[in-house]
């Protein structure tokens, strides 16, 4: 076109004769649309592409480009009172490896396997033959061969394959450790070993608790996995595509109100006393009388949550929660406060003790001959006889059944057969029926502990009601909890309940104290602490069978608290079955309690209050009976003399 | 579309417009109706403004490539800059990690040593026995508790010869009480114990002959490390 202006007219005019063009006009309209369908095809699918599917062709070309990684969160540490760790999380790292990668053709030597196997053995302290099996595996690409090992035990494995790259370069070795990875595990250690094994619990495989404090608060100590997404480019972040990161929220840390040093005290006595004994296990619980809280809670045989795997099954409870036994003696406090509390009798009200009582089916005895005893309230405790609370509790009602009501109202506001509040994974309330379930010689039974059932730790705190004087705190076992965001919570304080009076909670004291002062009769006397006043008392229960439901062997026990004159701590130790050596609760947990105890008032530097020992009367001289008590009193003993004698 | 090629009316009427508009811009100097090509093109060719060669327009190229080249340059080592923190980063993620796990293995050994099962086999060989009752001395001076020595466990000989020491209250402060309070250390001969006590050796203890010093080495029977 451009052209034109430099023609001569002439031939142009000329031309239609001989040679007509077609007029460049429809070529160029034709031309024009063709462009314009071809761009509009390409808008649409422009549009298409950008709008309509812009999300999904984001996400294919992102899904190469991006990667996204998770990250866990760190499980919330378990501390002492004092802050020591009881249970925490390290790195560790699974050792896993792909068995393509150690055949001839990617190592070039036949047995690569086994050279593999004999540098990785030692380092994972695993068999040298396993491990070559595994790396043999055929038509795999993924064993595992070790779990949760150390950092340094990696850095080894990472050592030896620069060492093996070196030699395969100078050409005098192969590289058979190509195939080797690591899988972030973190590990949960117990610094402790078995301290405090049974509270604790234990985390599984799968990195969840399994018992214990673990498994009641999982969810708080597990926190909140994150993860983070991010460009990478032959496996580097790419730093300017910009990155999207959910960070995790670590796990919440417990305090709990275990101390450290009271707890191993505790584990060792009982540990050593049930060796000794050689029975079937046993319980020490040590709790402030005055906060309610747990100081120590052991038990043996205990287990090691490090190596929970290799534990007989059987042992990775918390018997102290978990064993329902029948308390024996140690339960007659409570009959002595029903009976001091209903005012039916006093700490001096004569008792005249036969050596026979026939009640109900049969003539109940206590756990030795004697001739006529004549005891004081007092006395009856700290000689521990049975007969002597059957005739106090039977004061308690006109009737056997009025007073099996009183009884069992006593028995259940000072925490048997209800859940002690711990709210712990597998614990027992214990048994306690109803008072109109209650079988002809139950009734009678109870008053002494046998036909119901209870746990270590209520019947401690049993011990820490009296102590604190009459008001009962649940037990805890939470003092705090420290979240993510660094702020240390309290834990909520149990409602603290009246149960007996003050004055009726300083009675029962004097009469523990009696137990153990009374140089005579007292059965605890094995567990004073010089420059102590001590409170406490011996149990020896006939034990049911766990195999058989039949009693057979017994449950010895001692329970007790001190300063008597201020209370600071309470220790209940029980020993089930124990088959060597004696099986009274004074010879047996006496000086388990002995021993916890005067640990204890050390470790919390608890001071003697320097005052005297205080000791009631025991007996009483049967010519001036008479006069000397109430009609309560005489009540009982005219009674008593109803049988045999 | 053939109707309008086939009209050559308005073909012819073009030029003559368009000589028309010239004419009215540059009157008299190229007469309408002389006008040729070769005139049209001269003519034009002196429209185009005559200062505008290349000269003019060299620098303008150049910033412009100065410019982009600057850009990209800045592009590259901006690029570069971060490119060469995200290997730091990683590098140093990577030495934190190291640091970390160093950190817990030292952690589990502290651990290891300091807890209790430890510490009282530590103590047991080095003669300690566990302490009895606690006693307590208060502000006044006054002991609360009574400190006696624990027996000495079986294994080691005893020594208790010289531990009637802790008298009960003859002397108040600082002699027989607090000795007593920590007896754990009678594992030990009893010369030994008075060696380590008395650090300026026997002879200075003889030579001073001081009342308040023999009564320091009469302390170190029942006191062992006290």
């Amino acid at each position: 076109m451009s052209r034109a202006p430099s023609r001569a007219p002439a031939p142009r005019r000329s031309r239609p004769d001989d040679l007509r063009l077609g007029s460049p006009r429809p070529r160029l309209r034709m031309l024009s649309l063709g462009l314009t369908l071809v761009m509009l095809v390409f808008a649409v699918r422009l549009v298409h592409v950008q709008v309509v599917d812009a999300a999904a062709y984001t996400e294919q070309a992102s899904s190469n480009r991006y990667v996204t990684v998770p990250l866990a969160a760190q499980r919330g540490d378990i501390t002492d009172r004092n802050g020591t760790a009881l249970a925490t999380t390290v790195d560790a790292y699974d050792i896993i490896a792909d068995p393509t990668l150690f055949t001839r053709d990617i190592t070039g030597v036949d047995d690569a396997p086994e050279q593999a196997a004999a540098l990785l053995a030692p380092v994972l302290g695993e068999d040298e033959e396993e491990l070559a099996a595994l790396l043999a595996t055929p038509d795999s690409q993924y064993v595992l061969l070790a779990r949760q090992q150390t950092p340094q035990a990696w850095r080894q494995i990472t050592d030896l394959r620069r060492a093996l790259a070196e030699r395969a370069d100078a050409g005098t070795g192969h590289q058979v450790l190509t195939g080797v990875f690591r899988e972030p595990n973190p590990k949960r250690v117990y610094p402790g070993g078995d301290l405090a094994a049974g509270v604790l619990g234990f985390v599984n495989n799968e990195g969840r608790g399994g018992a214990g404090i673990e498994a009641q608060f999982d969810r708080e100590l597990a926190g909140q996995d994150g993860a983070i997404r991010y460009a990478q480019s032959g496996g580097r972040r790419v730093p300017t595509a910009g990155s999207h990161e959910q960070p995790p929220v670590p796990g919440t840390d417990l305090e709990l109100t275990i101390d450290r040093d009271i707890q191993w005290a505790a584990q060792r006595a009982i540990e050593a006393q049930v060796a000794e004994s050689v029975a079937d296990g046993g319980y020490v619980v040590v709790q402030d009388a005055r906060s309610g809280e747990v100081l120590a809670m052991a038990s043996a045989p205990g287990f090691d949550p490090n190596d929970y795997a290799a534990t007989d099954p059987a042992l990775l409870g918390n018997p102290a929660l978990q064993d329902a036994y029948e308390p024996g003696s140690t339960s007659k406090v409570i009959s002595m406060a029903a009976v001091l509390q209903e005012g039916v009798a006093g700490t001096g009200t004569h008792v005249t003790v036969p050596n026979r009582l026939p009640r109900a089916d049969r003539a109940f005895a206590d756990d030795h001959e004697h001739d006529t005893l004549h005891l004081t309230l007092a006395g009856v405790l700290a000689r521990s006889s049975n007969i002597g609370t059957i005739l106090a509790v039977e004061l308690l009602g006109d009737t056997q059944s009025e007073a099996n009501e009183v009884l069992h109202s006593y028995l259940t506001a000072f925490g048997f057969g209800r859940p002690t509040g711990l709210g712990f994974p597998g614990e027992t309330a214990g048994i306690l029926a109803d008072p109109g379930d209650w079988n002809a010689s139950q009734q009678y039974t109870v008053a002494f502990g046998q036909g119901l059932s209870v746990n270590a730790v209520q019947a401690a705190s049993v011990y820490s009601t009296v102590a604190n004087g009459g008001v009962r705190i649940a037990p805890t076992l939470i003092r705090g909890t420290t979240g993510a965001d660094g702020r240390y919570e309290p834990w909520p304080r149990p409602e603290p309940e009246r149960v007996i009076d003050e004055a009726t909670a300083d009675d029962l004291t004097a009469m523990l104290e009696t137990v153990v002062a009374d140089d005579e009769l007292g059965t605890g006397r094995i567990a004073r602490i010089d420059g102590y006043r001590v409170a406490g008392k011996t149990g020896t229960s006939n034990r049911v069978d766990p195999g058989t439901g039949r009693y057979r062997g017994y449950t010895s026990s001692f329970a007790g608290f001190a300063p008597a004159d201020d209370p600071r701590i309470t220790v209940y130790c029980a020993v089930q079955n124990p088959t060597e050596g004696p099986h009274s609760g004074s010879q047996v947990c006496g000086p388990v309690f002995k021993e916890v105890m005067e640990f204890s008032l050390k470790s919390l530097r608890v001071p003697p209050t320097g005052a005297e020992v205080r000791s009631l009367p025991a007996t009483f001289d049967p010519g001036d009976s008479a006069t000397a008590d109430a009609a309560a009193g005489g009540d009982a003993s005219r009674r008593e003399t109803d049988p045999e004698e | 579309m053939s109707g309008g090629s086939g009209a050559p009316g308005p073909r012819p009427a073009r030029p003559a417009r368009r000589a028309g508009m010239t004419a009215g811009g540059a009157t008299g100097r190229y007469p309408a109706g002389t006008s040729t090509a070769q005139q049209r093109l001269a003519r034009l060719a002196a429209l185009v403004p005559r200062g505008s060669s290349s000269a003019a327009r060299t620098p303008f190229v150049l910033l412009i490539v100065v410019l982009l080249g600057a850009g990209m340059l800045a592009l590259l080592l901006l690029n570069a800059a971060l490119n060469e923190g995200s290997f730091e980063q990683a590098e140093l993620r990577r030495e934190t990690e190291e640091l970390a796990d160093e950190e817990q293995a030292l952690q589990a050994e502290v651990d290891a040593y300091s807890a209790p099962d430890t510490l009282a086999g530590m103590a047991r060989e080095l003669g300690m026995v566990p302490g009895g009752p606690p006693v307590f001395l208060d502000p006044e001076g006054e002991v609360l508790g009574s400190a006696e020595p624990v027996p000495v466990p079986p294994e080691p000989e005893a020594s208790p010869e010289e531990s009637p020491g802790p008298p009960d209250s003859p002397e108040p402060g600082e002699s027989g009480e607090p000795a007593g309070s920590e007896a754990p250390a009678s594992g030990e001969d009893p010369e030994d114990t008075g060696d380590a006590q008395a650090a300026g050796g026997p002879g200075d203890t003889g030579d001073t002959g001081d009342t308040g010093d023999t009564g320091d080495t009469g302390d170190t029977g029942p006191g062992g490390n006290g």
